[in-house]
């Protein structure tokens, strides 16, 4: 019965409402994906002729390019400085901001603040902040008889700012999906738990961080996604006029996309070799979030 | 009640959006009716050409404390031409510039080149050649239309500016430090790139820096060194950077440099304070950064040459060849204007300090008598500048990899600034691995 | 008395967590009221006079239409993509049909397609459409939004009963009238957080402008802002006073939102 019920609107109406996305996704995103393959295999920087050479880009990102395979490095090395830090943070925050009900819609849409700030805006905070003379971070590690860290300016800090504003900017999100789990939790399993004298601790263990498995998994899914993605932090952060570096202090912050962008768009564009480093990213991407779900679904059978 | 406030914003929203929908729309067709059409199509351009009407000139360019004023005046005097200028990023121009290309979008009529970048304008190719629009080379600046030539014998453009630089002190931390505030004796005392070395131990045990930024002399050097950046196919890195570095690394250890990043706000903001003595300074370089940042310090700076007279920075002004007839010699007569015209140049002098590379004004002392001597106590920076150091310049050829050197000239220097132990050898090291994956084109070799 | 102390501690580290998210926050507002050049030589937590200034500086430039452009391309993203992903949230549940299994699985992959590794065809393509030159790039790039198909997939499913479909359908509904009248209603948490995560992302997009507009005509805030710096001054106060007034109608929107934002996430996250 319902069945046929259903079948009678088979054909026109599921057309109806689902050919808009299909064909919008195709001729927007799809396409030049598509095209970027196409231009993957030409030697191209914008406006001369373009010259077809197979998979020589290919050949040269896995046997020449350095920079590619640092940039893949330094993307993974942000992405797990800061997006693991952010995700723990953003449940516990969740759990602890849950049981609070006095000024609890305060609290939640100031800590979504930095997530809807513009990442220009980001970009020129962090750079007060952290900068070695002037940065209020250290005038604060000057007055209490610290040395000044150069921490914009030096290999190894550089990175872990990028990672800092990735916390600072993505936790109130990751409280707010939090949280939106942690409400469809019903109330009595946590009233149960405390009557058989389980602690907060073991509650939180116990109870919510299972139950919330499913946010995490698409947390952390779409944050790898995210982080793969990274480049207006970086490029916003140590993009000046005058001294103007590509990547950062010793390149230790040039993500993928930023060197994709710098191929494609810099003083000396390749454009069919910048096609063929975001197939490259592509295919990652994809090879990541599949790996990603298959590992966190094992973890629960 | 909330759902309704939520409807009601979004409605709001979307009548919002019709609203500046359609203003945007009927903004853009007004300005392309006033424009002649600067989004229609090129004919469109040349129907309504002959009537007299307005022709408009569109711009890109970051030097909004030049163009922008100069496009007022000129419009001024000339009611019949009407400029369009959009600001962009100095480290954006050529890569907006290269996107308008591939994606096809419409290039502007007048592009500022700066010279840093200068190799890579020819290589694009996209240049009108001035000389066709009745430019006379013998009547400029020889070093400039040296730089603005191709392989081929083209001039794309012309410079705005000679750029000559000097180093730049503050007068009382010089008396402080060194016993004296006076530009000869000072100028007795730093002579040579040793001097400074040596000087260093005064200005360390004053408690002071003598500059703000090894990325601020590294760039110094490195327009200071005679040695070509490129030759034939030869990338000259490490003959050029041994000499820049170098010379960074002798001062970083005698202690005189200050680790700020040079053109930062924060970098920016030390020309103000009272603990770096001097800066390496451009002409332009003293309404630009120096009253700029500086603004209670109205004679308390002083001018002294460096070790060896250099030029730095500057652009050149080019038309592009997609621009109808008509643009092209409206916007030619416009850089002649600007740069050959005693009423251009001279507006270019007060309302930006440059002074023009049109002979008979560069060597005319009375031209290059600049307004603003008495932010150096009355000191004859005009003469200094425009007499002694721009006839000593020497000029060296930049290249189309300029761009890559710079970045990692500019990386290096901070690196070299950030660890104190790191040498020459390493910071070579680094910055030839650098340019080896910035450098793309096989048939360009580093030495 | 253990209680208290507890709920002390949380308070505690609640506060210190909601100053760190609020404190760049607060540094932005406050610096916009500097003098670019005396931001550094004063110490620039407490609010100057200087904000005047810098509004003025702002608005003498296009920052209006800049405005205006962003508003534009916003609005405009929102509503078709929230229209086209709720669209598909219903066809994807109220209907059987060949191959949808296969399309599931496809929607789940576009939710990994960043618009970023599509750039350099979406230019070539943009030109060939003769739209690259206006707003239009910017704004058709979320009409198929990926994360916000797979989302409201997963929302529709748990909001709508499906008796109520058919029961409207027995009663003659015309499928369109369900959508709008029947779905719509029942999804209103859904798409309210949907636009204001699509509104949110539109607004701050800062890598396609980059690549697509150059015309002053065309500048969207992150753009506009950027342009406020010359090659040998950036002023900093006005671009912090643009900025400033850019982020005021995502904090409204926010702020209104914020029940139905949590709401919508609810039915969506924990499906999702």
């Amino acid at each position: 019965m319902k069945n046929t019920r259903l079948s009678k609107y088979a054909g026109f109406w599921p057309t109806i409402f689902i050919a808009p996305f299909c064909i919008f996704f195709f001729v927007f995103n799809l396409y030049p994906i598509l095209y970027s393959v196409y231009m993957s295999f030409l030697d191209w920087n914008g406006y001369s002729e373009k010259k077809f050479i197979g998979i020589e880009n290919y050949v040269n990102i896995f046997t020449k390019d350095t920079t590619f395979w640092s940039s893949l490095f330094n993307t993974v090395k942000i992405g797990l400085l800061g997006f693991p830090i952010s995700i723990i943070l953003g449940l516990i925050f969740a759990s602890l901001l849950s049981r609070v009900v006095r000024g609890r819609r305060f609290l939640q849409t100031s800590n979504f603040l930095p997530y809807i700030t513009t990442p220009v805006a980001i970009g020129m905070m962090f750079t007060f902040l952290f900068e070695q003379h002037i940065g209020m971070v250290n005038r604060l590690i000057t007055a209490l008889g610290g040395e000044a860290v150069n921490f914009i300016g030096s290999k190894f800090w550089a990175p872990i700012v990028i990672a800092f504003m990735i916390i600072w900017k993505d936790t109130g999100y990751f409280i707010v999906m939090y949280l939106a789990g942690i409400t469809s939790i019903p109330e009595d399993i946590y009233e149960a738990a405390e009557i058989d004298g389980a602690s907060k601790v073991q509650t939180f263990f116990h109870i919510t961080v299972p139950l919330l498995k499913n946010v995490t998994v698409f947390l952390v899914i779409t944050s790898m996604i995210y982080a793969f993605q990274l480049f207006d932090e970086p490029n916003l952060l140590f993009t000046n006029q005058s001294s103007s570096t590509v990547g950062g202090p010793g390149q230790s912050c040039l993500t993928m996309v930023w060197n994709f962008y710098n191929q494609a768009f810099g003083p000396n564009p390749r454009m069919g070799y910048a096609s063929a480093l975001s197939c490259m990213l592509f295919l990652i991407i994809v090879a990541v979030s599949l790996v990603g779900m298959k590992v966190m679904n094992k973890e629960e059978d | 009640m909330r759902k309704k406030l939520i409807s009601a914003i979004l409605i709001t929203a979307l009548a919002a959006t019709s609203i500046v929908g359609c203003g945007g729309a009927s903004g853009s067709a007004a300005s392309s009716d006033s424009a002649g059409g600067s989004d229609a199509s090129a004919s469109n351009a040349e129907a309504t050409a002959d009537s007299g009407d307005v022709v408009t000139l569109t711009y890109w360019g970051w030097d909004s404390n030049y163009a922008w004023p100069m496009f007022e005046k000129y419009e001024e005097t000339h009611p019949n031409v009407h400029f369009e200028a959009t600001a962009v990023e100095w480290g954006d121009m050529l890569t907006k510039t290269q996107q308008a290309l591939a994606s096809g979008s419409e290039l502007p009529t007048i592009i500022p080149m700066d010279v840093a970048l200068i190799e890579n304008w020819k290589d694009m190719d996209i240049l009108e050649d001035l000389t066709d629009y009745g430019l006379d080379t013998s009547e400029y600046v020889d070093s400039a239309v040296e730089k603005c030539t191709t392989k081929d014998g083209k001039v794309i453009g012309m410079f705005t500016s000679v750029c000559p630089s000097g180093i730049a002190y503050k007068r009382d931390l010089a008396k402080e430090v060194f016993g004296t505030d006076d530009p000869e004796e000072l100028q007795k005392m730093f002579t040579s790139y040793d001097d400074y070395v040596k000087n260093g131990a005064k200005a360390k045990a004053a408690g002071k820096y003598m500059f703000h930024s090894g990325q601020a002399v590294a760039e110094w050097f490195y327009f200071a060194s005679d040695v070509e950046t490129q030759t034939g196919s030869t990338l000259n890195y490490t003959k050029k950077m041994t000499d820049v570095l170098s010379k960074v690394i002798a001062m970083r250890d005698a202690g005189v440099l200050d680790t700020y990043q040079n053109g930062t706000a924060e970098g920016n903001a030390t020309y103000a304070d009272d603990e770096h003595i001097f800066y390496p300074c451009p002409d332009w370089a003293i309404t630009y950064y120096i009253e700029t940042n500086d603004p209670d310090g109205k004679g308390n700076w002083g001018l002294i040459k460096a070790p060896v007279s250099y030029s730095h920075g500057g652009s050149a002004l080019g038309i592009t060849t997609s621009a109808t007839d008509e643009q092209k010699q409206a916007a030619y007569d416009f850089i002649h204007w600007a740069i050959a015209e005693q009423e251009g140049a001279e507006a270019g002098r007060d309302l930006a300090g440059f002074i023009t590379t049109y002979k008979k004004l560069t060597t005319d002392a009375n031209f290059t008598r600049r307004a603003d001597e008495d932010w150096f106590a009355g000191q004859d920076i005009s003469t200094l500048l425009y007499t002694e150091i721009a006839n000593e310049m020497a000029v060296v050829k930049s290249s189309p990899w300029e761009n890559s050197m710079v970045s990692v000239r500019n990386d290096v220097a901070q690196q070299l600034m950030d660890d104190k132990n790191m040498t020459l050898e390493d910071a070579l090291q680094i910055g030839l691995e650098e340019l080896q994956q910035l450098v793309t084109d096989d048939s360009i070799t580093i030495e | 008395m253990a209680k208290n102390i507890r709920k002390t501690i949380t308070a505690i580290i609640l506060g210190i967590l909601t100053v760190i998210s609020i404190f760049p926050f607060w540094l932005m507002f406050s610096m916009s009221t500097y003098k670019s050049e005396m931001i550094f030589q004063n110490n620039p937590i407490l609010p100057s006079d200087y904000f005047l200034e810098n509004l003025k500086t702002i608005f003498a430039s296009n920052f209006v239409q800049s405005y205006g452009n962003s508003l534009f391309v916003s609005i405009l993203s929102m509503v078709i993509g929230v229209l086209v992903c709720s669209m598909v949230g219903y066809g994807m549940y109220a209907y059987k049909f060949r191959f949808k299994k296969q399309l599931n699985i496809f929607i789940m992959m576009t939710m990994m397609v960043p618009n970023q590794i599509g750039i350099i065809g979406y230019m070539i393509e943009m030109r060939n459409l003769g739209v690259n030159n206006t707003l239009w790039p910017l704004i058709f790039t979320w009409f198929a939004n990926g994360f916000g198909t797979y989302w409201m997939i997963s929302f529709v499913k748990q909001a709508v009963p499906m008796e109520l479909i058919e029961s409207a359908r027995i009663d003659g509904a015309n499928e369109l009238r369900i959508f709008g009248s029947i779905v719509v209603p029942c999804i209103r948490p859904g798409i309210v957080t949907l636009c204001l995560l699509l509104f949110l992302w539109s607004w701050n997009n800062y890598m396609l402008p980059l690549v697509f507009i150059n015309k002053q005509d065309n500048y969207t805030i992150p753009i506009f802002v950027k342009s406020l710096a010359s090659a040998f001054r950036t002023d900093y106060g006005a671009q912090l006073a643009g900025l400033t007034l850019a982020t005021i109608p995502l904090l409204i929107i926010f702020i209104i939102g914020s029940k139905s934002l949590i709401k919508g996430l609810t039915a969506g996250a924990v499906k999702g």
